[in-house]
């Protein structure tokens, strides 16, 4: 399907990659249908490209790929909603967030990562609340910024 | 604001569907349990604006060119383990990648 957006213009989508938040993205409660855009071809980063907004587009990744600690259990309230089964179709991304001109400061939300049956598509913005980890993990270390 | 007052073990129904009950108090914190639906989304304040804020921050201010200065910065030797990538691209668009 050929979906339109700000950055990319028209891009081609698969609707295997294309989510229904049950629970939105905090902040854009109105926008419920988002797809998987690629970045480039061997990017760690995707952008999570709104439907039924074209200007809104979050970069996402996956916290393992920069070798954070990073494993939660997922409420099992939560995984009631997304009606999911096994673990093995849970996909985890995490939004990424670089201030502009910035990419030394970029950082990484563990707190609040979007969960995705890929089963059924049915996705969420899942809160953390016990645990200690922040919405803003610095990917690099500080001083790697100030050198 | 509608301000009600209620006694431990009382409740409040919301929308017919939303269900609010005092559980216990303690000096100066309450206890409160919330049945809902699943479609409503119910959080701590604090929480909810520090995610609102990342998120709001991420799609507005994120420019392509700035991630991918991030994978320069990222460089070779930092680049993801090629197993987790693998996973990743096949949730690509072109099917070539696949």
């Amino acid at each position: 399907m050929k979906i339109n957006t700000e950055k990319f213009g028209e891009v081609e989508v698969s609707e295997n990659l294309m989510f229904e938040f049950i629970a939105p993205i905090i902040g854009y409660e109105k926008l419920r249908k988002f797809a998987l855009v690629d970045h480039m071809p061997e990017s760690p980063f995707k952008w999570l490209q709104s439907l039924e907004d074209e200007k809104v587009a979050f970069p996402v990744t996956c916290a393992g790929f920069f070798g954070l600690d990073y494993e939660f259990i997922l409420p099992e309230d939560e995984a009631k909603k997304l009606e999911l089964t096994s673990g093995e179709n849970l996909l985890t991304l995490n939004i990424v967030c670089i201030p502009q001109g910035h990419p030394e400061n970029a950082t990484i939300n563990l707190l609040g990562p979007i969960v995705v049956n890929m089963d059924n598509r049915l996705a969420m913005q899942v809160v953390l609340i016990n645990s200690a980890f922040s919405a803003k993990q610095r990917l690099f270390p500080e001083s790697k910024a100030q050198a | 604001m509608l301000v009600l007052t209620r006694k431990t073990g009382q409740k409040l129904i919301i929308n017919e569907n939303i269900e609010i009950v005092i559980l216990e108090t303690k000096g100066e914190s309450v206890k409160i349990g919330i049945k809902a639906p699943k479609e409503v989304s119910v959080y701590r304040e604090e929480v909810y604006e520090e995610i609102k804020k990342a998120n709001d921050q991420s799609s507005k201010n994120t420019q392509t060119k700035d991630l991918d200065q991030v994978l320069t910065l990222l460089g070779d030797k930092n680049m993801p383990k090629v197993n987790y990538l693998d996973k990743f691209k096949r949730l690509s668009n072109n099917p070539e990648n696949k």
